[in-house]
């Protein structure tokens, strides 16, 4: 009874499937492929594609770039222990409050100045020169104290040659405060002859004798 | 989007395809759904085109009669592959590609009726089987009549059975594989099936009935 039954749904089913078979031949509308296959060939693309095609040139850039710094930076880095003069001025130049005093006054004022412009901007620049040269002095040789090494102490026996080098080092040339009297400058000068540096020791002297032609330096 | 994702895991844990089954052998002449969607993961866009030609119109008519509207089962069916192609990276070969393919389609046709509330039951007459007007009714035959009825039961059946229904004539699934794109248990895909291909019987039998 079951087996007659069994067989029975099978005959139907195939009945209901072959029928509907006959009924169901609907195909895909031809638009809905190819929407389907783009988006399918448009998923398909490489996703690193688009980020390559930025990758190289930047990458390219990027090193340009580095180089061009790195070299900018080499030609231009200064020596050690060397500040350019023009560097210094410019720093002067920057940070002088004589020039910002000068920029701030009335215009009453300038029109008053004797000199005209260029000399004046001449002179300041001159000056200005001269304070580089002067900071750029101080930046290179060691600091001492101010005026004139008087005494220079013995070197004391069994040292070391290098040692003996640095005891030896030049005194400074006689500066502002030891050229300030005529006792003053002729004790700076003694202090150079001391030191062995007879040449700035004569040329001091003849500045001594010409600065003040009545002193007697014996 | 969800159900999607829970398609493919489901996809996954169901079913035993092994990995190394998925590519297909080199001696073999027709290559398996997922060795194809594999190679399509790979960038081989010619194996999704076979893939897709294989299944597009199985998965057309599914959606046609699932949905009753052309419209809706056209949108359906671009979201369905939409969400295949989008996938691919994610596709593990450990699911029979077709019940992964029906239970996407299945799963956007639920997310369009719950999105949409368009989704009306007006339907919309097939010109493939509407019968020759000049015809009738002397040449229409008793199958051309059983199978207009049968498109109208077809039509009036809970919108379950008629998803079991079809996803056993066009997709070829079994009882197991209906009721894991259903997300259902055996025995209820079982009884939907029986109690659809019931009706659809008595539909096709009852002029013989009848007369």
């Amino acid at each position: 009874m079951t087996e007659e039954r069994t067989q029975s749904d099978a005959r139907a089913d195939t009945l209901v499937s072959q029928a509907y078979r006959d009924l169901a031949n609907e195909r895909t509308p031809e638009h809905l492929d190819r929407t389907v296959l783009r988006a399918a060939a448009k998923e398909a693309r490489p996703r690193y594609s688009r980020f390559i095609a930025w990758t190289r040139p930047m990458a390219w850039a990027a090193t340009v770039m580095l180089s061009v710094a790195l070299v900018l930076e080499v030609t231009n880095a200064p020596s050690p222990g060397v500040v350019p003069i023009d560097d210094a001025i410019s720093t002067f130049e920057v940070q002088s409050p004589e020039a910002d005093a000068e920029d701030d006054r009335p215009v009453d004022s300038l029109e008053e100045s004797v000199v005209p412009a260029s000399e004046r901007v001449k002179k300041q620049r001159n000056d200005m020169r001269q304070k580089a040269t002067a900071f750029a002095e101080q930046e290179i040789e060691p600091q001492r104290p101010a005026g004139p090494a008087v005494t220079e102490p013995e070197f004391p026996a069994g040292r070391s040659l290098a040692a003996a080098a640095a005891f030896s080092a030049p005194v400074a040339d006689c500066d502002e405060d030891a050229v300030a009297t005529p006792q003053t400058w002729i004790e700076c000068i003694v202090a150079l002859e001391n030191a062995g540096r007879d040449e700035a020791a004569r040329e001091q002297r003849a500045l001594l004798a010409e600065a003040f032609p009545d002193f007697d330096p014996r | 989007m969800a159900t999607n994702a829970q398609a493919i895991r489901g996809g996954q844990l169901a079913l035993s395809h092994t990995a190394e089954l998925a590519y297909a052998r080199p001696m073999d002449n027709v290559p398996e759904d997922s060795a194809l969607m594999l190679r399509y993961r790979d960038g081989d866009l010619a194996a999704f085109e076979v893939l897709y030609r294989r299944h597009n119109d199985a998965v057309f008519r599914y959606l046609l009669r699932l949905c009753q509207h052309r419209d809706t089962a056209e949108d359906v069916f671009q979201d369905a592959w939409g969400k295949i192609v989008k996938a691919r990276d994610s596709y593990r070969p450990t699911a029979k590609f077709s019940t992964f393919l029906y239970r996407v389609a299945h799963n956007c046709f639920i997310d369009h009726i719950r999105r949409n509330k368009r989704h009306t039951q007006t339907v919309a007459v097939e010109p493939d089987s509407q019968p020759d007007q000049a015809d009738l009714p002397e040449v229409e035959t008793e199958r051309s009549l059983a199978r207009r009825r049968l498109e109208a039961a077809l039509q009036e059946l809970p919108e379950e059975q008629r998803d079991v229904f079809l996803l056993s004539e066009e997709a070829g699934l079994s009882l197991d594989q209906i009721a894991f794109v259903t997300d259902s248990n055996r025995e209820t895909a079982k009884s939907r099936l029986r109690y659809a291909v019931n009706k659809l019987r008595a539909a096709i039998d009852e002029p013989v009935r009848t007369s």
